[in-house]
């Protein structure tokens, strides 16, 4: 079986005046039909880029290296014309703040209707039909009077609600959801989490989650990647990743958060901040935060390591048993 | 019984907006009738969603907002009586943490500056004792004296956050009000200023009024927690008692939406219905019933006092 989407060897960077800024480093990961794989890393890591580089979002001034294929198909090989009858379509995208990602000036029924009559070719009519039956699938009560709202008269629950109905207009095959509930309370948090499961189920639907919060990780997702300024640093099962981390990063990473469930005296924080891009360590690049780095780690970048049939991480502490 | 820090009794706050000359006055009930009650050297926390005025009871506490009504008991004294000089003399002792690092910094002052500042308004030392002050401070929340010429742009959030902190703890106050330290932060970063935060209580014997949308961190940080919507305090209790019981409908719901780390664990989640109310136009009786499971028919008229249910454990909800 063809995996939905697998990127491999993703290099992105910016072109500026002088210089060239290569903010991912690298990535390969695969999500496969119906899977839900999640991304997650704090600011900087890289993990937007990844999901723009996917949509080719980025602008002009970026290079994009590597191989993108979507249902074995090249992405980075396809003309603008051709990408743009795929996203939207076949590829939709979620982002972050949905009052900044909607038009303000169109009513919700037209954005929603937009690629409907783009990409499937209907008509007014039908396209108005479809637009409420997706507005009420994603729990919107009125779908009939929203349609003629503009974003900035519903609440930001409900703007997310209309992304998702946007997103899945085309119903597409892989869905990118970029930190798809950040900007939301708590419990409208909840129930979008609740709808994209439902839509995921009833649909069939593959999901890349970009995400800094590992409790909507644990709770959405089969398999995780972790990564840490351009790089991925561990790759595993949902389960083994919060069984058995193995990178110190991901430790690191798990021990800050504080609990709702256990009293913890204190925190185990990561010392000092993710290095600046144009500063990156010549060896790990995570070793000058890291509680166990060695010699080598401040010399040499480790690869990313097949350490079992579902994990994988980048660090010497298990590099060198895989060269003795 | 230790004489409480800080009492805080039926603060109101009520904004009104005109919109047009024949219209009439639009009332937002941001804070409607708050109590609390701070004792020296433990950590409150005030925790709810966007809008339910949590902010807002922070700034009336510091009268940076000024109160509609109640009252505001801070060592025995009602800082709404006081004029502004005295004011002034009082908030020495109560200061104030910004969420936002990057806007609550004058990006024209240097972090020496910055730290300086209050002690020339309270006019305190002589300039060679207020470096002194200032180089010791910065010590303290984890930078170095070197940065001190530095400007707020050249430092992370989370550096920018310690220099926050490090300006309102230059007065040495008995609290600090700190809204939402730690929400424009990562995990990782956090986690490091609210160990800081911590190392600092014991240090300073700070007493600490903790504002906050997140559960996990309330439920480190604090040693007891208030749960607040649309205006109103609904639930105040110690920590493990809130978190382990939790009485009120609305902070049962709000507990069970937390997505928690685990993936082994399948926890039986209460939707919420919709979102919360305007304050401008809340709902008859107690707020939370259009979205209460429990709903009965006197929650729809009258609002539920806030009842002791058990030992220091008040909730404010017609359910036995």
């Amino acid at each position: 079986m063809t995996a939905m989407l697998q990127i491999s060897d993703l290099r992105t960077s910016f072109l500026q005046a002088k210089e060239k800024l290569t903010v991912i480093e690298g990535v390969s990961l695969t999500v496969e039909p119906g899977e839900t794989v999640g991304v997650v890393g704090e600011s900087g890591c890289g993990k937007s880029v990844t999901s723009l580089s996917v949509m080719q979002l980025l602008g002009r001034n970026v290079q994009l290296e590597g191989s993108i294929r979507f249902q074995g198909k090249e992405l980075l090989s396809l003309t603008d014309k051709q990408m743009e009858a795929i996203r939207g379509n076949q590829i939709a995208m979620i982002f972050q703040e949905p009052m900044t990602s909607l038009n303000p000036l169109h009513t919700i029924g037209k954005q929603i209707g937009e690629p409907l009559r783009r990409h499937l070719g209907l008509n007014r009519q039908q396209a108005k039909e479809r637009t409420i039956q997706l507005l009420k699938e994603v729990g919107i009560p009125r779908a009939e009077e929203i349609i003629n709202d503009y974003p900035h008269q519903l609440s930001g629950g409900m703007r997310q609600r209309v992304m998702i109905a946007m997103a899945m207009a085309c119903t597409p095959k892989l869905l990118i959801a970029d930190e798809p509930t950040t900007a939301l309370d708590v419990t409208i948090q909840a129930q979008i989490l609740e709808l994209m499961k439902k839509v995921r189920d009833e649909h069939g639907t593959s999901i890349l989650l970009i995400t800094h919060d590992l409790g909507v990780v644990a709770e959405m997702c089969h398999r995780v990647i972790v990564m840490y300024a351009g790089q991925i640093v561990e790759e595993a099962d949902v389960k083994q990743l919060f069984d058995e981390p193995k990178h110190p990063y991901t430790r690191g990473l798990l021990g800050s958060m504080p609990s709702l469930n256990t009293n913890q005296e204190r925190l185990d924080a990561i010392p000092g901040a993710v290095p600046l891009l144009q500063e990156m360590p010549a060896g790990c690049r995570f070793a000058p935060r890291c509680p166990e780095a060695m010699e080598i780690c401040r010399n040499k970048n480790p690869e990313l390591l097949t350490i079992s049939d579902t994990q994988k991480c980048r660090c010497w502490l298990y590099g060198e048993e895989e060269a003795q | 019984m230790t004489q409480p820090l800080l009492e805080v009794k039926a603060l109101t706050k009520h904004f009104t907006s005109k919109q047009g000359f024949f219209n009439k006055e639009k009332v937002v009930r941001a804070v409607d009738g708050v109590n609390l009650t701070v004792y020296p050297g433990e950590t409150v926390s005030i925790v709810g969603e966007s809008g339910c005025g949590k902010s807002t009871t922070g700034r009336c506490i510091l009268r940076l907002i000024e109160p509609t009504d109640g009252e505001i008991w801070f060592e025995g004294e009602n800082i709404r009586n006081l004029n502004e000089a005295e004011l002034r003399k009082a908030r020495r002792n109560m200061q104030l943490v910004f969420q936002d690092p990057f806007a609550s910094l004058n990006p024209r002052k240097t972090i020496g500056q910055i730290l300086e500042d209050p002690l020339i308004v309270h006019g305190i030392g002589s300039a060679a004792e207020r470096r002194k002050q200032v180089e010791e401070m910065i010590g303290i929340v984890g930078l170095s004296k070197q940065q001190l010429n530095r400007f707020p742009h050249e430092f992370s959030g989370g550096q920018r956050q310690r220099i926050g902190i490090a300006r309102a703890l230059i007065l040495r106050p008995k609290l600090i009000i700190a809204d939402e330290p730690v929400s424009a932060l990562d995990v990782s970063i956090q986690a490091q200023i609210l160990n800081l935060m911590q190392d600092l209580q014991k240090e300073f014997k700070l007493t600490y009024l903790f504002i906050s949308h997140d559960l996990s961190v309330v439920r480190h940080i604090s040693d007891r927690v208030a749960v607040m919507y649309l205006g109103k305090v609904v639930e105040v209790a110690d920590k493990k008692s809130l978190y382990e019981k939790p009485t009120h409908p609305y902070t049962q719901a709000l507990l069970s939406a937390v997505p928690v780390p685990d993936p082994h664990q399948t926890t039986q989640r209460i939707i919420l219905e919709g979102d919360m109310p305007s304050p401008a136009n809340p709902p008859a009786g107690c707020t939370f019933h259009p979205r209460c499971r429990h709903c009965m028919e006197i929650c729809k008229t009258t609002v539920p006092p806030l009842k002791e249910q058990t030992a220091s454990h008040w909730v404010s909800c017609h359910l036995e």
